[in-house]
């Protein structure tokens, strides 16, 4: 039965941790364009399927981009995933995309150690 | 109240600094609690832009692997005075150190642990990846003073009033485990390891800035029916008597009329005919007393029960003395322990009933959705009885069989081709909105917008638009009188 303690344990953490990350932690370097005139937060979604069939494995946000933005994703090395960069224009949805919304979808791709880079550019 | 205090010092072999891990309370010095303006004078400017998910906002500090989940006041910018709900780091630790320590978790899977107290796991392989502390479920306290009005909407710059009449309230201690680890496992994985926390206050409706009132103003929703629901095989429980409290809350009662009304639902679980008389009478009496419940919610597959079973003839004859519709859960459903049996999901089963009782409304929530045959079934019977209505939930949802039973999996929503079958076959005078939410936070919102643009393309006219928004709503509904 739990009771009314304090406890402290120490944790040592393992090791696989504490190594050296010189090339920084895997993730999606994205560049993404656009043209037009409207303005909106830019969301980078990556998913395992496109069309989605479940939520999205990361998401990145700039809340003013000014394009080109970088936008940067942290994923586990070794996923595949489909990238959508989306404007989400006002009235803002950015988990589901509105017929207001621009975007764009990548191919698939493969997330690497340290940065994967792509580019994707958004239709005005 | 007996309290468990788990301080959990962690020291990095490389020189990273210890940890302080109070489960419910905080890690390091960043509280529950604290607002954005205090964790970040005390963390600085965190890794890039923090992620503003409708209300919820996630913010990390890469070199010090935390974590904070924040809400918001302002449903898509982070505010000043958001509110800090969890606290998480991704520094690797042992597993069997923590339980050592702490015990076993209330709820376990592969890949999460929880412990009530206030913390959970997420696990990789075996090995713990991410450790968050978020309130205690049960202990959370912070909640709403009033409900917001909802934003204005227009359709064709003409106001429109909506009426959301399919959200879910709930809390998680009474959610199914399978039921709400399907929840949990459909959110963002750096949300999962806040999940039951995050789950509580979802489908809380007065939680602050992420709550069930806080997202329907978000999505311009003026008027809200709330379920009850019995299904602890499936989805969970939430009682009749647990709607009504909210329904009678003072938050609830504004000029404008109730923010929300009700619909009973009735529990099949340890059935004999003895049990059943005594539930019966109390659904009667309840119904017959409480005008805020507008109605009977049923969801047989999630209940374990084929729509024409002749028990269920029972709750006709209440919905009639009652004069109250009867809606009916049909469709496939995602949740663990759900019967995917047609007899439990497809509305062709309901025939005989509908025939036997033509003066009792039934609603096909989600038109049969997920199988075609189901879909088509639900369009006929709206189409061949009066008494028989639509309701537009869970269309987003892609079609998993096809009008020969064969599996199918093309990803694409339903509502596109279910809102012209509906407009091609006369039917938009007897469909309405409504969401299945909360589910996360903006999705009553982004369901709104998704549907009202796929009337649009549809064809549907302003008018027909303001129809299946409200306007049907109010003529099904005769006890939801509009203001």
């Amino acid at each position: 039965m739990r009771e009314n303690v304090v406890l402290s344990i120490m944790v040592m953490l393992a090791s696989a941790g504490c190594g050296s990350e010189d090339d920084g932690p895997p993730r999606v370097e994205a560049e993404v364009s656009y043209a037009g005139t409207t303005s909106g937060t830019l969301v980078l979604a990556a998913f395992s399927t496109k069309p989605p069939m479940g939520p999205p494995l990361g998401v990145a946000q700039a809340a003013a981009p000014v394009f080109p933005e970088n936008v940067v994703l942290e994923l586990p090395a070794g996923t595949m995933v489909y990238l959508l960069a989306m404007l989400d224009v006002p009235p803002a949805s950015p988990q589901q995309p509105g017929p207001e919304d621009r975007t764009v979808w990548s191919d698939a791709l493969t997330v690497g150690e340290g940065a994967t880079s792509i580019r994707l550019t958004i239709a005005p | 109240m007996t309290r468990l205090m788990f301080v959990l010092s962690a020291f990095c072999a490389c020189g990273e600094t210890p940890q302080t891990i109070i489960p419910g309370e905080r890690i390091d010095e960043i509280y529950l609690g604290m607002t954005w303006d205090e964790a970040r004078a005390v963390l600085g400017p965190p890794s890039g832009e923090p992620v503003v998910l409708t209300g919820l906002v996630h913010a990390r500090w890469s070199s010090r692997r935390l974590e904070v989940l924040l809400t918001s006041p302002d449903p898509m910018a982070i505010s000043s005075d958001a509110v800090v709900i969890g606290v998480a780091t991704t520094r690797p630790a042992e597993l069997e150190a923590i339980h050592a320590s702490f015990g076993e978790p209330d709820e376990a899977s592969a890949n999460r642990e929880a412990f009530e107290e206030g913390f959970g796991l997420e696990l990789d392989d075996g090995a713990v990846v991410r450790m968050a502390v978020y309130p205690p479920i049960g202990a959370r306290t912070a909640t709403i003073d009033a409900i917001r009005p909802p934003a204005r909407f227009e359709v064709d710059g003409a106001p429109a009033e909506i009426v959301d009449m399919h959200l879910h309230p709930g809390n998680y201690r009474t959610m199914a485990p399978g039921g709400s680890a399907f929840i949990i496992d459909s959110l963002p994985p750096f949300l999962r390891v806040f999940g039951p926390d995050l789950v509580d206050r979802l489908s809380d409706p007065w939680a602050p800035h992420v709550g069930i009132a806080a997202q329907t103003a978000n999505a311009a929703v003026a008027h809200t029916v709330l379920f009850a629901v019995y299904a602890p095989g499936s989805t969970g429980v939430f009682s009749n008597e647990s709607l009504l409290e909210i329904l009678r809350d003072r938050r609830n009662q504004a000029a404008q009329g109730p923010w929300a009304w009700g619909m009973a639902s009735f529990d099949f679980s340890d059935w004999s005919e003895d049990v059943g008389a005594v539930r019966f009478a109390a659904l009667r009496a309840m119904l017959a007393t409480e005008p805020s419940l507008i109605g009977i919610k049923l969801a047989f597959a999630h209940q374990n029960v084929p729509l024409d079973d002749a028990t269920t003839r029972g709750l006709y004859e209440i919905a009639r003395e009652a004069n109250v519709p009867i809606l009916h859960h049909t469709g496939f459903s995602p949740f663990p322990g759900t019967q995917n049996d047609p007899r439990f999901y497809d509305p062709s089963y309901l025939e005989g009933m509908l025939e036997a009782y033509s003066d009792v409304d039934v609603v096909l929530s989600h038109v049969g959705q997920g199988d075609a045959r189901a879909l088509e079934h639900a369009l006929d019977l709206a189409a061949r009885f009066d008494h028989v209505w639509l309701e537009l939930s869970a269309l987003g949802r892609p079609l998993l069989v096809d009008a020969q039973g064969a599996p199918v999996m093309n990803g694409m929503p339903q509502y596109p081709v279910v809102l012209d079958a509906i407009r091609a076959r006369g039917l938009i005078g007897k469909t309405l909105f409504a969401s299945d939410g909360p589910q996360y936070p903006g999705f009553v919102r982004g369901y709104v917008e998704r549907l009202v643009a796929g009337m649009r393309d549809a064809g549907y006219s302003r008018a027909e638009i303001a129809a299946v928004l409200s306007d049907n709503f109010y003529r099904l509904y005769r006890r939801a009188r509009r203001v």
